[in-house]
């Protein structure tokens, strides 16, 4: 069973009419940080996680997820 | 911009000096161990290729004491615990270095140039340092160049 990291920064980031560079100031990463993120170049640690959920106040399993590729 | 955020960008940005610095180092190093095997007539000119690269890695490194003069200058409590791609390629790039330089190493005695036994301690050791150095900034480069990333699109406006 093969699992990717999705994530649905972008959508939040858009729902909060937001830009990456403004999103990292909020975090306290670097913008270049959260751009890896969302393309799923970088899988962030529990604590960034966990400072993106915060920020826009939804639990981490709304902004992460598992994909899981359907059993053959 | 906030401080944490700030600090995040400085840490970035001294971990990309650090690339560049070892890579300076690293062609200093292969001009000095190239100096060993090549005929006479480039010692002159390798000389001068390593101490401009000796020169550079300094001027990298002066550079790397102001970034991190303005890192600390945010206070203690912005400069800890920093988790970032930046970083991750970092350590990602150390890895790749380490183990491709024991690899080097086990193979080093195959390809040791037929030159004086103090040449040849010198030889390894200025070989094994520009293997190991140019492999880290190499993996370091590849793993932390742009393209892959989107665009930071401004939903605001």
């Amino acid at each position: 069973m093969s699992q990717e990291l999705e994530n649905r920064i972008r959508v939040f980031r858009a729902e909060h009419r937001m830009s990456q560079a403004d999103l990292a100031e909020r975090v306290g990463v670097s913008r270049k940080t959260i751009s890896t993120i969302e393309v799923g170049r970088f899988i962030p640690s529990t604590i960034i996680a966990l400072r993106i959920a915060r920020y826009f106040g939804v639990p981490v399993e709304d902004i992460f997820s598992l994909r899981e590729d359907p059993a053959p | 911009m906030n401080k944490a955020a700030e600090c995040a960008e400085i840490v970035d940005r001294v971990y990309k000096n650090i690339a560049f610095l070892v890579l300076f180092m690293a062609l200093s190093c292969t001009a000095d161990a190239l100096r060993h095997i090549l005929p006479e007539s480039n010692l002159q000119i390798l000389r001068y290729v390593s101490k401009g690269f000796a020169a550079l890695t300094v001027l990298t490194a002066l550079r790397g004491i102001w970034l991190m003069r303005a890192k600390f200058r945010l206070g203690k409590r912005n400069t800890e615990e920093h988790e970032s791609f930046v970083l991750d390629a970092f350590r990602k790039a150390c890895t790749v270095s380490w183990a491709l330089t024991m690899a080097f190493l086990a193979l080093a005695d195959n390809f040791v140039p037929n030159i004086s036994p103090e040449d040849q301690v010198d030889f390894v050791v200025q070989a094994s340092l520009a293997f190991m150095l140019g492999v880290f900034s190499i993996a370091y480069f590849i793993r932390s160049r742009s393209g892959n990333e989107g665009f930071d699109e401004d939903f605001a406006s």
